[in-house]
């Protein structure tokens, strides 16, 4: 989302006949929703500058469309939706790909196996200790580092709270990929969480399966 | 412990999880549930994976104030150019 680009674009848009009525109504309807989707854009973007540029784009957009807001109906997901495809068709691909955790490797783990296994009266109680001993950051972190397409849709489900149908809507996919992403995606994340626990020596390497 | 009911919960598990399936196959896979500790554990841990993963990213940093001015100095500005 470069200056350039985005003023040259201002300049050429059609009129979109909206008053100051409609400002208003924008402001008291979606600037209040500016902390979740700044939050949203953080867990997209990773960083704050490339966030800051994806809200304030996502309103602009939104202020241009508002007329084809219907109200009554789920203003945080329309919003959501315009952040979302902006980040993918716009954003994304400036942005350089995180250092990817293999996705396709992680499909068949199984946490409540690899706990069992590990602790095998208790699989709950290992998993307490494992991930209750790891941090904000490095949950972010491993979140982070998950191909694009299957954190949007953990972000979107876990983080977000969207139904199956609301994501497919919003990313414009059938609803059966959204399953199998989010599936692939939060195998993927407690892979790679296990993984860390195991770095740090919160579990024991060597009784692993 | 039955295989294939268990086969059935694995596949289900996140549709369950996630309030994703009808109330048939709920009650379906409830029944199971109640007979077979090693599933229930299971969505247990599912269940608790996500809440911590929901619990370790909720906190919202907030929109900074610089930005909403910036967000308002624009959104006024496409008034203006009308």
């Amino acid at each position: 989302m470069d200056q350039s680009g985005s003023a040259a674009e201002h300049n050429e848009r059609a009129d979109t006949g909206l008053s100051s009525e409609d400002l208003e109504r924008f402001e008291q309807e979606a600037l209040p929703l500016a902390d979740m989707l700044y939050g949203g854009a953080l867990r997209m973007t990773r960083n704050p500058a490339d966030a800051a540029d994806l809200v304030q784009e996502t309103f602009l957009r939104a202020f241009r469309s508002w007329r084809q807001f219907q109200p009554g109906t789920n203003l945080k997901a329309w919003m959501y939706r315009i952040m979302t495809n902006l980040y993918i068709s716009s954003y994304r691909s400036k942005q350089k790909q995180p250092q990817m955790v293999s996705a396709a490797d992680s499909a068949d783990f199984d946490l409540y196996q690899t706990l069992m296994t590990h602790r095998p009266r208790s699989a709950r109680s290992a998993e307490s200790i494992v991930l209750e001993s790891l941090g904000d950051d490095d949950v972010q972190q491993k979140l982070g580092d998950l191909p694009d397409d299957f954190r949007i849709a953990v972000v979107l489900a876990d983080i977000e709270g969207f139904s199956y149908k609301e994501i497919a809507d919003m990313l414009d996919i059938p609803i059966g990929t959204v399953m199998s992403r989010l599936h692939r995606g939060r195998k993927a994340l407690q892979k790679s969480l296990w993984g860390l626990a195991e770095e740090r020596g919160l579990i024991d390497a060597g009784s692993k399966k | 412990m039955n295989g294939s009911r268990c086969e059935e919960l694995v596949g289900k598990l996140y549709q369950l999880l996630d309030g994703e399936i009808t109330e048939g196959q709920a009650e379906y896979l409830q029944d199971h549930l109640e007979e077979c500790g090693a599933c229930l554990e299971r969505l247990g841990v599912e269940m608790h994976f996500t809440m911590l993963l929901k619990a370790r990213c909720r906190q919202d940093a907030a929109c900074p104030d610089k930005l909403l001015v910036s967000i308002r100095d624009a959104l006024h500005a496409e008034i203006k150019l009308q």
